[in-house]
């Protein structure tokens, strides 16, 4: 046979080849779409919404994606925002889901929870497939495999399929009826945590400094230029989360280096009660608050973003009926605890 | 390099195009460097024994050659080449093979007498596939001696003849008057033969990646901790040894088979539905068939074969299958295996009068359907029985294990390591393999017909041929749901 129709052949044949593994990798990869943590959901749903929708983003680790509820926050300031964070998120991570969501959304604020960059940098196997497993493809996502990689394998991560050929032992009717494009989180990337654990110690504030580790201050820079790069305002916090001595004078030297550079930096471990926090009802466990506590800590932000970022202010069916959903949600985890 | 990794996936390719594009007179030169490279994956120090037994062997074949003529001291001259050639490539095998078990062996015998055993004085690596091409380089002496073939005058051939990639670690072992002409001839293209060859190819990776890899989980987890398992887990996980050895073993070949298919070359068959066999002797006709035949005609022949009297044939057919078990590993359990299957031969031999009278006596036709099926039954329990041996670890572990086959196992049982949808996947795969292998019985050759047909199922077949593969196969770093459970935040 002809040469070249050899070669036509066996290009058709490989286009079917790639195809059906795409299909078959959408199928088998790994999908977290149980609530409150459907973290699929929160991250496929964030790309499925409407570009320059968002006044606000923010971003970290489960600290953030369990201390603010972005429909409470619209319905208290008009002001739209979306929490787009995973557990113990690599801080590399971070900087390129930044660089990924200003691609389509302009907000007037990027937020940025601080907890990651308080800790020494490790590889966790469950963290980076979080993190990067519903990422878009495209360049964001090649980079944030090669910086994650453990000793240099990044292809796994761009390639679920070779991860998750084995969850054919595993599959459920879920993983055959998940459409990335169907996603949609009325909770804006919000996990809300039933349940109460009566805490005796709260954070242990300090005024000392220590560094932060080396790398972890360059990823900060990173962003930091990210930020002016695009224009956007970034904004360096700590949710409520009971920080140790350690976390507190690592946050201290991040203040400074905030300070040297003009960033608002906020450190809400110190406003504890301004925000009306109980450690005996406010908090899941000893780092994360529950919905109790992030009802407080939101309405409390709403009160101090009040003025210093106007919201639109026009009414939005959608963001009424996903604030509905949160009062929902918020009820039915009240009404289990009485 | 394994065939099973990714490695193996880009190197093919990338040395078949090639050899493809370059000309006839680098062929050799170029297959020759690919199959050293392969084999230096696993550690370039094995590369130079090779290099230093294929030497060897080629010399003895120059030397042959020069040493021919009628005359005694021609004859006497040809001997001690031989001679000599089996003796240093067999020294070297001994050398790095029986080593430690020699050693062990003697420190036995030594502490019964009250001396002091010796200590190891240095450390001895296995290379990899140094029974294949040993066995094959000594076949070729055997062959230039017996003038079944000239000697090969040119290094670079021979070379390759001992190294040629596909077969160089598993077999199968090739002969001389097979594989060395092919050598000399020029390969090209073609496009029909390719298909073929990468058919068998992907059906070796079924086996090896969906069927063999994942019974392994099963059998080691039981292997593991006999002392937990139930009799019957003994018993299922055997069963399951009996099928995985299969699958793994013969899928080298068949991969080795397609990948020189593919290059042009045809290496000969080592597997033929041997779980149908209705003797052992049948058995060993079918299984590893080029090792069997390489034994039938470098030892068992030379020793007299069954030529020389009902009880030298015994003899003969014990020998070769005691150095036969020897070849397979250098364990005690490996010797009883084969000594086992010697055994068997001989008895059945012995016994084949009275298993005639007895089923004519029962009234059951002895050339019949039941006679055949109740043959195979009873050599695959034979079968059964004997790869216990090979599998355990240790005669003793062999015969505790042996001892357990009616004991109930642990108060809190043993996983077995397979779900039930693995297990329900492996049967149903098991079904298929074992359709296949009847087919093939029958002589309707799967790959032929699968050709045959309209372009749209072909592409179809192939298509869910690979995804069966790559998603059922055994392979990659697999993930840790826990690793995700845990760490909730």
């Amino acid at each position: 046979m002809k040469k070249r129709r050899i070669l036509l052949r066996f290009a058709a044949l490989l286009l079917l080849f790639c195809l059906g593994l795409l299909l078959l990798s959408g199928i088998l990869i790994r999908k977290d779409l149980d609530k409150p943590f459907d973290m699929t959901t929160k991250l496929a749903g964030f790309f499925n919404e409407p570009a320059d929708e968002f006044d606000l983003l923010f971003f970290g680790t489960s600290h953030m994606y369990t201390s603010v509820a972005p429909p409470l926050l619209w319905e208290e300031t008009g002001l739209k925002s979306y929490v787009l964070a995973s557990q113990s998120q690599p801080i590399w991570a971070t900087y390129y889901y930044i660089r990924e969501a200003l691609r389509s959304q302009t907000p007037k604020c990027v937020v940025l929870e601080l907890h990651m960059f308080c800790q020494q940098m490790y590889y966790d196997e469950g963290a980076v497939h979080s993190a990067i497993d519903h990422f878009p493809f495209g360049r964001n996502k090649i980079e944030m495999a090669v910086k994650l990689a453990d000793h240099g394998d990044w292809l796994p991560l761009l390639t679920p399929f070779i991860t998750y050929h084995g969850r054919w032992e595993t599959l459920i009717t879920a993983d055959l009826t998940y459409r990335r494009w169907e996603q949609r989180d009325p909770l804006k990337g919000y996990v809300l945590l039933e349940g109460t654990r009566p805490l005796s110690a709260g954070p242990i504030l300090s005024r000392e400094t220590e560094a932060v580790p080396e790398e972890n201050e360059q990823v900060l820079r990173e962003i930091i230029r990210l930020c002016r790069e695009t224009g956007v305002p970034l904004w360096l916090i700590k949710t409520p989360n009971n920080a140790d001595e350690t976390e507190e004078r690592r946050l201290n030297s991040i203040a400074a280096l905030a300070e040297a550079e003009g960033l608002p930096y906020t450190d809400f471990n110190e406003r504890y009660d301004e925000i009306g926090l109980s450690l005996a009802t406010d908090f899941f466990d000893s780092q994360h608050m529950n919905f109790l506590g992030a009802e407080k800590f939101t309405r409390y932000l709403a009160q101090y973003l009040q003025g210093a970022l106007p919201g639109s202010g026009t009414e939005d069916p959608q963001w009424r009926a996903d604030a509905g959903e949160y009062h929902a949600a918020f009820d039915q985890a009240a009404a289990a605890i009485a | 390099m394994l065939f099973n990794s990714l490695g193996f996936l880009i190197f093919f390719p990338v040395v078949t195009l090639v050899y493809f594009l370059i000309p006839r007179r680098a062929q050799t030169l170029w297959l020759l460097g690919a199959s050293y490279y392969f084999y230096m994956c696993w550690n370039p120090a094995y590369a130079l024994l090779m290099l230093t037994s294929t030497a060897i062997t080629y010399m003895a074949g120059r030397l042959l050659a020069l040493a021919g003529g009628e005359g005694r001291a021609a004859v006497l001259r040809r001997r001690w080449t031989l001679a000599l050639s089996f003796a240093a490539n067999l020294g070297i095998l001994f050398f790095f093979k029986y080593y430690y078990f020699t050693l062990d062996n003697l420190n036995l015998v030594l502490r019964l007498v009250g001396i002091a055993p010796l200590r190891p004085r240095f450390d001895v690596i296995l290379p990899v596939g140094i029974s294949f091409y040993t066995f094959q380089a000594l076949g070729y002496t055997m062959d230039v001696y017996r003038g079944k073939l000239p000697a090969e005058k040119n290094f670079f051939r021979y070379a390759l003849f001992v190294s040629f990639f596909p077969q160089l670690v598993a077999g199968p072992i090739e002969r001389s008057t097979n594989l060395i002409s092919q050598i000399h001839e020029e390969h090209r293209f073609d496009y029909e033969r390719m298909k073929r060859g990468l058919l068998l190819m992907l059906w070796g990776y079924f086996q090896k990646l969906v069927l063999a890899d994942r019974l392994a989980i099963a059998v080691d987890a039981v292997y593991a901790q006999y002392t937990a398992a139930a009799g019957w887990q003994l018993a299922l996980a055997t069963l399951c040894f009996a099928v995985q050895i299969y699958c793994d073993f013969s899928s080298y070949t068949d991969i080795a088979r397609g990948a020189a298919e593919v290059m042009g070359f045809r290496l000969m068959e080592n597997f033929r539905q041997p779980y149908f066999s209705r003797s052992i002797a049948e058995f060993w006709r079918n299984w590893h068939i080029s090792l069997s035949t390489w034994f039938r005609d470098y030892l068992y022949i030379p020793l007299g074969g069954s030529r020389a009297g009902r009880w030298k044939k015994y003899r003969n057919i014990l020998t070769v299958f005691l150095v036969s078990g020897l070849w397979h590993g250098a364990s005690w359990h490996y010797v009883f295996y084969g000594l086992l299957h010697g055994l068997y031969q001989v008895t059945g031999d012995m016994t084949r009068g009275l298993r005639d009278r007895a089923y004519r006596a029962l009234h059951v036709d002895p050339d019949g359907y039941p006679r055949k099926v109740i043959a195979c039954l009873g050599t695959f329990v034979l079968l059964w029985f004997s790869w216990f041996f090979f599998r355990a670890d240790s005669m003793g572990q062999a015969v505790e294990i042996l001892g357990r086959l009616t004991a109930p196992g642990s108060a809190e049982g043993l996983s077995m390591g397979l779900s039930a949808r693995a297990w329900l996947v492996t049967g149903f795969f098991t079904v298929v393999l074992i359709g296949c292998s009847v087919l093939r019985r029958r002589g309707i050759v799967p790959r032929e017909k699968l050709l045959a047909l309209p372009l749209p199922l072909r592409w179809s077949l192939y298509l869910i041929g690979i995804y069966t593969v790559l998603v059922f196969g055994v392979y990659g770093p697999g993930y840790n749901e826990t690793a995700f459970i845990y760490f909730q935040f």
